[in-house]
């Protein structure tokens, strides 16, 4: 399908929605439980144009940005090393697997407990969520790759850091990018927990607010930021995906972009 | 190192006179008593081997036999990809073990093994910026090898965007690029049709002449075999030993196109053919 039809497609989508929505609210559905895309709406006029949305925004801005490339570093360090070194793979793995399963709200309150309330609890928070994809996608990405391509570089006399950065990396990108990409949405979840757990400021201390008075616009406007937010994420990734793919097929480039 | 180079006069002279064997000279490779046996589920498999074989410096030789013989195992043994289970390789009368990283030996493999996410000329180049040769100089180099191939218009595409016959001429010059002593090719132009094939036929000797190099080609078409080396050896079935080698009797320059009329095609063709024909119906 052509990207016009594309984009058509998903603006009709969201105006049913929010039609049936409006239709809904008050004559279905009694309107203080789910408001109405109408007060919604004013509501987020009200929270951008009296300039209360700023703090919030900036503390969740300010701990993605810095948590999620840090989770994202760490994760293809440590696949990276784990995947290369095979024993030091299978002895971590299970203590790695272990821990993913666990839900980061369990952990939430131990980072704050560490790092205090602020900035630097919600951004370990972030890394410890986008870590675990980046990692297990590095690490995968070593498992499967041909090793062919490991003896051939070194039968042209590549070794050490040209091996790594010249061969391997690039070799598992793919595999990089998938991590990146499918720990993007996962940045917010992270940030959103830290502060529903104990925060001063945030777009995740705004929802809870609201929806413990039980304002369900106001908690609409929060969920719709967060949105908003999952989604610049992804295109600003898959934009930085696109270009440093580029040596892929266009249309192998393309699957990966849908 | 001893006898590591030949004279051009002397390439001429092994050249001129394929028959000649047990000459007193450096010997490119030697393989030396090599097998190969290893475990699968169903017990020990003997692949390969005992081999003996030598190839003088500047000759072309080719490896053929029925498919599964072990062909291209013994290739990548003297490669250093495969570990024999005995028996010694020597490349310019060094004992080596494992990948050569000495830079002597280029391998063109049978399937596309270029790096996709490098251009053309970067991937020419790989060899050369892992060794660090100075930028000028790589530059220079990359220019030559992408006019000796005939794939200047492409170096800035990527490998995806090349067709077979292209991507076979990069890997070439990939291989050639650090002027090693002995070219491996696993074969090579299998996947290719048969026209571009007899171009690459072509492309190859010119290269050949050319550069000096010592070839091991490794291949399961006995007319290939023939149109290109100086001799061929020829292996049994699994597990694969040399039965034979057979001296080609044709002269060089050969005309690739009309290979099948040219004095000695025939003869040695007469000579292969029953070789090759008992391990394919002993096989089947």
């Amino acid at each position: 399908m052509p990207m016009g039809m594309i984009i058509g497609s998903r603006i009709a989508l969201t105006i049913a929605v929010l039609g049936l929505w409006q239709l809904a609210s008050g004559r279905w559905i009694p309107e203080w439980t789910i408001s109405s895309p109408t007060e919604v709406s004013v509501r987020l006029y009200d929270f951008v144009a009296s300039g209360e949305i700023w703090p919030h925004l900036s503390a969740t801005l300010q701990s993605i940005l810095i948590g999620y490339p840090l989770g994202v570093v760490v994760g293809v360090v440590l696949g990276y090393v784990l995947g290369r070194y095979r024993v030091l793979g299978q002895v971590l793995g299970p203590f790695i697997i272990g821990i993913k399963g666990v839900p980061t709200l369990a952990f939430a309150p131990l980072f704050i407990v560490w790092f205090g309330i602020g900035l630097t609890s919600k951004v370990a928070i972030v890394m410890f969520t986008t870590f675990f994809f980046c990692f297990f996608n590095t690490y995968a990405g070593l498992r499967h790759m041909d090793e062919d391509f490991v003896s051939f570089a070194r039968l042209l006399g590549a070794k050490g850091s040209t091996l790594s950065f010249g061969v391997i990396l690039p070799a598992i990108s793919p595999d990089i990018f998938t991590g990146i990409r499918s720990s993007a949405p996962l940045s917010v979840i992270g940030a959103t927990i830290g502060e529903f757990v104990a925060a001063r400021a945030g777009i995740g201390v705004y929802v809870r607010q609201a929806a413990s008075v039980l304002d369900m616009a106001g908690t609409f406007v929060g969920v719709i930021i967060l949105v908003l937010l999952v989604l610049m994420l992804d295109i600003i990734t898959s934009r930085i995906e696109q270009v440093a793919l580029n040596w892929m097929p266009k249309r192998e480039r393309g699957r990966r972009a849908a | 190192m001893k006898g590591a180079s030949i004279t051009r006069s002397q390439l001429e002279e092994i050249r001129n006179h394929p028959n000649t064997e047990g000459r007193t000279q450096a010997l490119a490779v030697r393989v030396q008593g090599i097998t190969k046996r290893y475990q699968s589920d169903s017990g020990a498999v003997h692949a390969l081997g005992p081999i003996d074989m030598s190839v003088e410096q500047g000759r072309f030789v080719s490896i053929v036999g029925p498919s599964g013989c072990g062909k291209s195992t013994l290739l990548n043994i003297i490669a250093g990809f495969v570990f024999p289970t005995d028996g010694d390789v020597y490349v310019l009368d060094a004992l080596t073990r494992g990948i050569d990283t000495n830079c002597r030996i280029g391998y063109v493999p049978q399937d596309n093994r270029l790096f996709p996410w490098l251009r053309t000329a970067a991937n020419i180049e790989f060899p050369l910026k892992a060794q660090g040769w100075p930028k000028a100089r790589r530059r220079q180099r990359v220019d030559e090898l992408l006019a000796l191939v005939g794939v200047t218009q492409a170096a800035n595409q990527f490998i995806y965007q090349l067709s077979g016959g292209m991507r076979k001429r990069v890997a070439i010059a990939q291989a050639l690029s650090y002027d090693p002593v002995l070219l491996l090719m696993d074969e090579p132009f299998g996947s290719l049709d048969s026209q571009t094939r007899m171009l690459m036929h072509e492309e190859l000797l010119r290269i050949w002449q050319e550069t000096q190099k010592t070839v091991i080609f490794v291949t399961h078409d006995m007319v290939e075999a023939i149109a290109l080396s100086d001799r061929v050896f020829v292996m049994s079935r699994a597990p694969g030993t040399l039965k034979a080698e057979i001296a080609v009797e044709m002269t060089r320059p050969r005309d690739i196109f009309y290979i099948h009329g040219q004095t000695g095609f025939d003869s040695t063709y007469e000579k292969l053919w029953p070789l090759l024909h008992d391990e394919l119906v002993r096989n089947a």
